[in-house]
């Protein structure tokens, strides 16, 4: 008997499921063109909100600490993981010390911002975006390690051993033979690094220093005092941002997993 | 011919196993020499340890008189094809084979010329520009070659390079390695489980086992003369019948063979070593028993005789002459044919 290749009555949740998981956002973004400034009404369609956003210093200030740290904590995490991971893959075969290196990537967010704001204020660290920037690459250089890790753990190892054979050095092979192979792996792990960093909010906000704040905690401030359209156009541009840079992620490891 | 590549008293342990136990050998140079045995036996230790890429814990190499153990992997004149062929997979087959050349800092014309050279040599000139993964199996295995000799090492260590083809690919290319080596003049050590390879390839055989080497010899002198039970048993198809000597004769499972004449004193435990080509059907033989299947091989088939031993007997027979499964079969042999050797 064939298989009907009609869902027949589960269209209802599935569609029902897809219809909750954007509803917000859709009516987040369709929002952020309403001409009114009033957060419930249609009253016509306007791109006015993002010309404000623009021309808001206080807002382009924020935007560009939060690239500055998102930036920063991509290099770094990329860096450190991908070192780490070659160490764990390579050298110090324990899956206790994987366990140990993998797991910030799962902390409570709340724990970790305040297990750091504890340690930087024991040790006397003034806040700004140099210390979120050291909390974002503590978490973020987990993904980075997971990715690569994984990747390392599906290339031949003999492929190392074939360039020292055809008489390579072992700082040539390493970037020319292992670097490329792991290559896929390190760019999705940096974009996801980015990503993460780009919108976090909880330990930005306990390890920021007042005079620099990031996006995230600039869209908290305002939400304080009500939702103003320029939120919706804010959010919308985060989300945007976000989606694309997951996207081309994806793409990234589709064409690696075709190598 | 003197000895080319020395190998002296060598040993590796790993943890608890022995993996090279005091293992000496000479290989000549322009030799095809086949290290063979079951796995677990040492090879690929030995082969890898010649290449470099893994260290002994005792005894001394030299190639062409010179220490070759101090040379790091990357300096030695020696190269190793993998089992896996190991090929760059985000490089092309030109810039596989070029890799080594390249880390020669050879000028760009000659490195140029010789891969062009090469990749005509194993017929892939028309696949320069395609990547590992659009290669077949046949075709990455020649990339996996031609990379490892356009170096023009002193030494090819080929790694079980045929065991990922199948059964027809693998006999061509087993001829194709042997014109290589000859038209390359360059020693060859090839590492391999299948005793039918090392015994149509090569020059001469190490057979090894458990770490050691149990015969050094040539395939015909390997076949015809095994050292020992081991080798008997692992080289060719046999009939091996264990048991004590008498006069002329060895008692075995409570039946008296008739055995060649041997230096071994009577009394002693013995095996008698019959290879299935040496005995023939009859109207009369020395034993007797019912034939219970028969396997066809081309030109000739293999007998499976019940003769009231723990074991069938293994006679080969001309594929005429196969009389059907159940009749009772006579065979006979001589017995200078047979090969006896001390149980130990």
């Amino acid at each position: 008997m064939l298989v009907p290749n009609t869902l027949g009555w589960l269209r209802v949740p599935l569609y029902g499921v897809l219809v909750f998981l954007y509803l917000p956002i859709s009516v987040l973004i369709f929002m952020s063109f309403n001409k009114s400034d009033s957060p419930f009404m249609w009253t016509g369609f306007s791109t006015k909100w993002y010309s404000v956003l623009v021309n808001s210093p206080n807002i382009m200030e924020g935007f560009k600490n939060t690239l500055i740290v998102a930036i920063a904590t991509t290099i770094i995490s990329i860096v450190l993981g991908t070192l780490l991971a070659i160490g764990l893959a390579r050298y110090q075969k324990s899956s206790a010390l994987e366990a140990v290196a993998l797991t910030p990537a799962i902390f409570p967010d709340l724990a970790l911002a305040i297990g750091l704001l504890a340690l930087f204020t024991s040790l006397h660290l003034t806040l700004g975006l140099h210390s979120v920037i050291i909390s974002h690459a503590l978490f973020c250089m987990a993904f980075v390690t997971a990715i690569v890790r994984g990747r390392l753990s599906q290339i031949d190892s003999s492929l190392e051993e074939a360039a020292q054979d055809l008489g390579d050095t072992p700082v040539g092979t390493f970037f020319r033979i292992t670097l490329p192979s792991i290559k896929p792996a390190i760019i999705a792990g940096g974009l996801l690094a980015f990503t993460l960093s780009f919108d976090e909010f909880v330990i930005a906000f306990f390890t920021d220093g007042p005079s620099t704040p990031t996006l995230p905690i600039i869209i908290y401030s305002m939400v304080r005092f009500g939702v103003s359209p320029e939120i919706n156009a804010l959010a919308t541009v985060v989300l945007l941002i976000s989606a694309l840079i997951v996207t081309i992620a994806q793409r990234n490891v589709k064409v690696q997993d075709q190598i | 011919m003197s000895s080319f590549l020395n190998i002296a008293a060598v040993s590796k342990r790993y943890g608890d196993v022995q993996a090279l136990n005091n293992v000496s050998l000479e290989i000549r140079e322009n030799e095809f020499f086949a290290l063979l045995g079951p796995s677990g036996c040492g090879k690929t230790t030995l082969l890898r340890a010649l290449a470099g890429l893994e260290s002994l814990d005792s005894g001394v190499v030299t190639l062409a008189n010179e220490d070759l153990l101090s040379v790091p992997a990357n300096k030695r004149p020696v190269n190793l094809m993998f089992q896996s062929y190991a090929l760059f997979p985000h490089l092309n087959v030109y810039d596989n084979v070029a890799y080594g050349l390249r880390r020669e800092k050879l000028d760009k014309a000659e490195i140029e010329q010789r891969v062009q050279d090469v990749l005509k040599t194993v017929a892939l000139i028309d696949q320069k520009d395609r990547r590992p993964s659009q290669l077949s199996g046949g075709q990455k295995q020649r990339v996996a070659l031609a990379r490892a000799i356009v170096k023009r090492p002193k030494i090819l260590l080929l790694d079980e390079p045929l065991s990922a083809l199948d059964k027809k690919v693998r006999s061509e290319m087993q001829l194709e390695l042997k014109r290589l080596q000859h038209e390359a003049g360059i020693t060859f050590i090839i590492v391999t489980h299948d005793q039918e390879e090392a015994m149509s390839i090569a020059d001469r055989i190490a057979l090894m086992d458990k770490g050691e080497v149990v015969q050094i010899a040539t395939p015909v002198e390997m076949y015809s003369a095994p050292k020992t039970k081991f080798v008997a048993d692992f080289i060719g198809t046999s009939n091996l019948f264990a048991g004590t000597l008498g006069a002329g004769t060895i008692t075995t499972q409570g039946k008296t063979l008739p055995t060649p004449a041997t230096a071994l004193s009577a009394g002693s435990k013995a095996v008698l070593v019959l290879r299935p080509e040496d005995i023939s059907l009859g109207a009369a033989g020395t034993i007797s028993g019912t034939l219970v299947s028969s396997n066809f091989y081309g030109g000739s088939s293999l007998l499976f005789v019940d003769c009231g031993f723990d074991q069938l007997i293994k006679v080969s027979c001309a594929l005429n002459q196969v009389p059907p499964v159940g009749s009772t079969c006579h065979l006979s042999w001589s017995a200078a044919d047979s090969i006896l050797l001390a149980d130990v």
